[in-house]
């Protein structure tokens, strides 16, 4: 059996969080969740995963730190970023770091963002 | 004997020659008495005339005294009332040529009265709009003004006047034309230090734009929870349940629509909207837009034509924008119009190159009282009120703001009862820079 991808999710929401982990489990992925910045990069430095789930604004580090810090630790995993921020200039600040997706999670259906995941996967 | 006759007789002759020249001597004499007398009489009566004539003289110079101290009395009463006005005024004549001006206008941009008098106000006083671009001679309400427009207020659209020092503060004045004769011979202006005003609005936009951004966390969880239920993730629901679900999932995507729609407003009003110009295909986007809202058009029946030209060039301009203007003007025309009702939809060309969206429904229609203020953010007209519930008061505000952004204009012609069509111009290539 193929192992399954591995994804981590960083969002300080925590009920957001954990419906993602629940939606994506169920598809087959193995999922770890980080509640801030820090705790992610602490994880993404450990171990390795296919595909990161990163909110923007979260206490202790926030995304754009995280998203920083990846680039700073030559760590490549794509990114897909789920926030609420909408202004344009977040969008642009993201895909400078070479962000794959940016969602506004209010405006996503979560299946939407699943299976988006789960394409940037195959 | 006879000779001493003649003798009585010659003194009698003469006896009564006395007498008649003592007579004639008394007539003359009484004669001169009573023009004396006259004379008298007539130098009193010049007396009394001179008199008269002294009195009036002296009663007219008091009162023009009087009057000239009442009229010096009102001058600085007038002058002291222009002076005490907390607002700028400055008083030009036909050339533009400043006349007067006010002590504020004095405090608020530094000039004293004897350095401009005299000068063009248009010129000493350069006018800057939101994005710090100088507003052109002929823009300046003073010239169109002095050209012969009525009344100019820029009370929704402010802008910046230029201190002696070069420093910039905002302002909204009012341009009225000073007509003698009935002719245009200067112009009054009146306008008003904003400064606090812009802060607490920008405030209160910053407010509303950070609380919409913290409502969205909630609403993601209340969508995507209930989304998960309605998809039986965790277990299948009776179809009571799921209606319910249904309910619940509804209501919260309303919500986050309007909080959407704040967020529009807040990003227009801070200037945050980034635009993005490219070739945009009008008659595309709105044909776009019309398969989105399919669904509310055949619920409601709607008699749906569409009217686009072949020749319609692309327009230089934000499709993302474009598309929220033509959103906005199609679901209210759906939206306040009875069922079985028409929208037309016509996108043609004018002479002068502008695109024209000409969007007509047979609804509920504006009534006359509020169509001046159907463009003012969160109003709603009070014939719709009770008849949708959904309406924010936000889409037309927000329509207009970008098609004024795109250097067009929006416009409508509306009776109650029998419908509303409204037009926006936009011209191909003009576009003016976003705050």
């Amino acid at each position: 059996m193929e192992t399954p991808k591995k994804i981590i999710i960083i969002e300080d929401e925590k009920t957001l969080a954990r419906a993602l982990e629940f939606k994506l489990k169920r598809l087959g992925f193995e999922v770890k969740v980080a509640f801030n910045g820090a705790d992610g990069m602490t994880l993404l430095e450990k171990e390795s995963f296919d595909i990161i789930l990163l909110d923007l604004i979260m206490p202790t580090m926030d995304g754009f730190t995280v998203l920083a810090n990846l680039r700073g630790k030559r760590i490549k995993t794509p990114v897909v970023v789920l926030t609420n921020l909408s202004q344009e200039n977040d969008i642009e600040r993201t895909k400078k770091f070479g962000v794959r997706e940016f969602f506004i999670k209010s405006n996503t259906p979560i299946a939407t963002i699943a299976g988006r995941v789960a394409e940037l996967l195959e | 004997m006879k000779l001493n006759n003649k003798i009585i007789l010659s003194q009698d002759k003469i006896a009564l020659r006395l007498e008649i020249l003592a007579k004639e001597k008394e007539s003359a004499r009484r004669k001169l008495v009573v023009t004396a007398r006259e004379k008298e009489s007539t130098r009193r009566k010049l007396v009394v005339t001179a008199q008269e004539l002294k009195r009036l003289y002296e009663t007219l110079e008091k009162k023009v005294l009087q009057r000239t101290k009442d009229l010096e009395h009102i001058r600085s009463r007038y002058e002291a009332i222009l002076a005490s006005i907390g607002n700028g005024l400055v008083v030009v004549d036909k050339e533009g040529k400043i006349i007067y001006i006010n002590k504020s206008f004095e405090e608020m941009l530094g000039w004293k009265t004897q350095e401009i008098v005299g000068k063009s106000m248009v010129e000493v006083v350069p006018r800057e709009d939101l994005n710090g671009i100088g507003v052109s001679f002929e823009e300046r309400i003073l010239t169109q003004v002095l050209a012969g427009q009525k009344f100019v207020a820029d009370l929704t659209n402010p802008f910046y006047y230029i201190r002696k020092d070069k420093s910039r503060f905002p302002v909204n004045s009012i341009v009225s034309p000073m007509v003698l004769n009935k002719k245009i011979v200067g112009a009054v202006e009146v306008f008003r230090d904003i400064t606090k005003e812009t802060e607490i609005d920008k405030a209160k936009t910053e407010f509303v734009s950070l609380a919409s951004h913290q409502l969205r966390t909630p609403l993601s969880t209340v969508s995507w929870y209930s989304e998960m239920l309605l998809t039986g993730d965790v277990g299948e629901v009776t179809s009571d349940q799921k209606k319910y679900l249904e309910e619940i999932y509804t209501g919260n995507q309303r919500m986050v629509d309007l909080v959407n729609t704040l967020l529009d407003v807040s990003r227009i009003e801070m200037g945050t909207l980034v635009v993005e110009s490219k070739p945009t295909n009008i008659a595309k986007l709105a044909q776009g837009v019309i398969d989105e809202q399919r669904l509310q058009i055949i619920e409601k029946r709607i008699k749906l034509s569409t009217s686009f030209e072949n020749s319609i060039p692309s327009i230089q301009a934000d499709p993302k924008l474009l598309r929220m203007v033509i959103q906005n003007l199609l679901s209210n025309a759906i939206k306040y119009t009875p069922e079985k009702g028409k929208v037309k939809i016509f996108i043609s060309l004018d002479k002068n190159k502008n695109i024209i969206l000409k969007m007509s429904d047979t609804g509920y229609g504006i009534p006359k009282n509020q169509q001046d203020k159907i463009f003012t953010k969160l109003f709603r007209a009070d014939n719709v009120i009770g008849k949708d519930t959904e309406g924010t008061g936000l889409g037309l505000y927000i329509a207009k703001s970008i098609v004024e952004q795109l250097g067009g204009s929006l416009w409508f012609e509306s009776d109650e009862k029998k419908g509303t069509t409204f037009y926006a111009v936009l011209p191909l290539g003009k576009k003016k820079n976003l705050q």
